[in-house]
């Protein structure tokens, strides 16, 4: 069924010309600029919820995925299979799996998906570091406490922050699939377009979610190079 | 000494401080039946049993492989050892906190590792944090540091690892270690990765640093050239085990075995003979006369012993060298009741531990035909002949032919 529908979207879509589109698209933002408003503010949820857990919970995880190989190999492992599943079949699973629909399995599926590039880019961030690096800051009598904290946390930090950028620009396409499940957000307009078969509506959800992933993009790009310690810039 | 230890230190806890002025001396390490086997079961340490003494400059040296490292990183625990112990002033260093000996000790190494995200100051300041020292004591003591290898502070103490040269990144990697003013100093092929220029400087600044500072030194090295330039006294090691713990005059004059004289390699024909120490090659075993001896006796003894002089010493103080040439000066013929105590006695002396270079400088200086030697407390414990010279320089150059003609000694 949603093949079809897409494919007679894009039939239809095909048959006007862009510039029709755009115009019924700029009409549409501003006679639903009140829905427009409130779908973008639950869309920015969509993302901060899951992206702001993912942080407190793969960072933590990740370093201990550094000092124990029992959290190693589970977690890293479980990353990487994690990110193979597609999207679009992670927030479908959410139903059977029992959370139901509505915003909370779309935050759980949400942050799932959020944790992996996190988690993958700590682990690799830390274990990164010069191992002479580590081997100094053992000799002059750090304990592992304060060569995480002096050593390894300043020179992976912007690895870190790299994972938390793709990680949040992952997310700001993905949560539009979550309408699919009730959740919400500027992908609502998109299944509602493509069910309508209205491609004004397709581009009210489309056009903010690209811009809303370039932005985050630019401005989590120039914090990860205000994080970069000065004295590895060049 | 003093001028390198800021005043109070510690700031942290009383302990950090009582530990502090507890050690105010050099330090001695000594490794006790040593033995260190990896997981995979390679010996890579077998039954070490060595002393480095209180502010020696300990060179440990062999091919790649040997243990060296390994026995390094078992001084400050990185590594610990299968079996035995190692001792630091007498005590174990398993009853210690790993944190602790550490901080206690300087640590420098081959890829530097200065933490690129650190400034200068900070980096020379690593242990100093630990410890807890106050903002103004580190300043204080990085800027006294700075200046102890003439980097200038103002110019240096913000600038960041990536804009100093290899030189200087060692340099300050060298500073970082000494930053507490440590008793012992693991240095594991810390001049390694440097171009020879600025390694030869290195060197240099490194002697001169240990002459002002005098730290127990533990060095670690594959270069003969570098271990013979800086050691007081060489340790080879070969599979885990010591081949030689020596001078580096006798490593060089006496290998123990083939592997030595091969590891020594061409290096041993490089050393001018000048460059021996007087104490290697002086003449011992003195023949020996009171100052009321007559000089008659001299005579006699000179002949049997078919030497060229005799020390005069009077109740274990040396009073003079009693050479033939003076001895002559006496006119036995006509007055053979002198005394050797008459005859104009040689008082010119050498330090032991000087090269022949100043002994033979010291000879033509005076224009005397012997030197007495003395040994650092002023104690009679051989000399240098004009006679033997040649002899001497023979026995340096070609070591193997001179066996054949061995000295004819007292």
């Amino acid at each position: 069924m949603f093949a079809h529908t897409l494919v007679s979207a894009l039939t239809l879509t095909a048959n006007r010309t862009f510039g029709e589109s755009m115009m019924r698209f700029f009409n549409l933002v501003v006679t639903r600029q009140a829905d427009l408003r409130i779908a973008l503010y639950e869309h920015m949820l969509l993302v901060l919820i899951p992206v702001g857990i993912a942080i407190c919970i793969a960072i933590p995880l990740g370093i201990l995925a550094t000092r124990y190989r029992a959290v190693e190999i589970p977690a890293i492992g479980l990353a990487n299979v994690g990110q193979t599943i597609p999207s679009l079949a992670l927030i479908a699973l959410m139903i059977p799996l029992g959370f139901g629909i509505g915003r909370r399995p779309a935050y759980i599926a949400l942050l799932i998906y959020a944790i992996l590039p996190i988690l993958r880019n700590t682990f690799t961030g830390i274990t990164s570091v010069d191992s002479s690096l580590k081997r100094a800051a053992r000799g002059m009598g750090m304990t592992d406490l304060q060569m995480l904290w002096k050593v390894e946390l300043p020179l992976s930090f912007p690895v870190i922050m790299a994972g938390i950028r793709t990680s949040t620009v992952i997310i700001i396409g993905t949560a539009v699939l979550a309408a699919y499940i009730g959740g919400g957000g500027l992908g609502a307009f998109i299944v509602t377009g493509l069910g309508l078969v209205r491609d004004d509506l397709i581009l009210l959800g489309a056009v903010p979610s690209a811009i809303l992933a370039i932005i985050a993009d630019f401005v989590l790009g120039r914090l990860e190079e205000w994080v970069t310690p000065r004295g590895l810039k060049v | 000494m003093g001028a390198l230890v800021p005043e109070f230190p510690h700031c942290g806890d009383s302990n950090d401080k009582h530990e502090y002025m507890e050690r105010k001396g050099v330090s001695v390490v000594v490794f006790e039946d040593v033995r260190k086997v990896y997981d995979d079961e390679t010996v890579a340490v077998d039954g070490l049993n060595l002393t480095v003494e209180h502010g020696e400059f300990m060179v440990f040296i062999g091919p790649s492989g040997c243990g060296k490292t390994t026995t390094l990183q078992m001084i400050n625990r990185l590594k610990e050892p299968t079996s035995g112990r190692i001792l630091i002033d007498g005590k174990d260093t398993k009853d210690m906190r790993n944190v602790d000996l550490r901080r206690n000790m300087g640590y420098v190494i081959q890829e530097i590792a200065l933490f690129p995200h650190m400034t200068v100051a900070q980096n020379i300041c690593v242990v100093p944090d630990l410890l807890g020292w106050s903002k103004k004591q580190k300043e204080t003591r990085t800027r006294e540091l700075l200046e102890l290898v003439s980097l200038d502070p103002d110019i240096y103490m913000d600038r960041f690892p990536r804009e100093l040269s290899g030189g200087q990144q060692q340099r300050i990697g060298v500073l970082r270690a000494l930053a507490v003013d440590p008793d012992v100093l693991l240095m594991d092929e810390p001049f390694g990765g440097l171009d020879p220029l600025t390694r030869d400087q290195l060197h240099e600044e490194l002697k001169a640093l240990q002459d002002k500072v005098q730290k127990t030194i533990i060095f670690v090295t594959h270069d003969m050239d570098e271990a013979l330039k800086l050691a007081d006294r060489v340790t080879l090691m070969r599979d885990g085990k010591l081949v030689q713990v020596d001078s580096p005059e006798e490593i060089l004059r006496n290998p123990n075995d083939e592997f030595v004289a091969d590891f020594i390699g061409s290096e041993r024909r490089l050393m001018s003979p000048l460059d021996v120490l007087v104490r290697e090659v002086m003449l011992e075993d003195l023949p020996t006369l009171r100052p009321d001896a007559s000089a008659m006796d001299a005579l006699r003894l000179m002949q049997e012993k078919n030497t060229d002089y005799i020390a005069i010493t009077e109740d274990e103080t040396f009073v003079g060298m009693l050479s033939a040439h003076r001895l002559q000066e006496l006119r036995l013929e006509e007055d053979p009741d002198s005394r050797v105590g008459d005859a104009d006695l040689v008082t010119v002396t050498v330090d032991s531990r000087q090269t022949m270079m100043e002994a033979v400088h010291r000879l033509a200086e005076t224009e005397e035909h012997v030197l007495a030697v003395m040994n650092r407390r002023g104690k009679l414990v051989g000399a240098i002949s004009r006679g033997w010279l040649p002899d001497i320089l023979a026995k340096e150059m070609w070591p193997k032919e001179a066996a054949g003609y061995e000295m004819e000694e007292s």
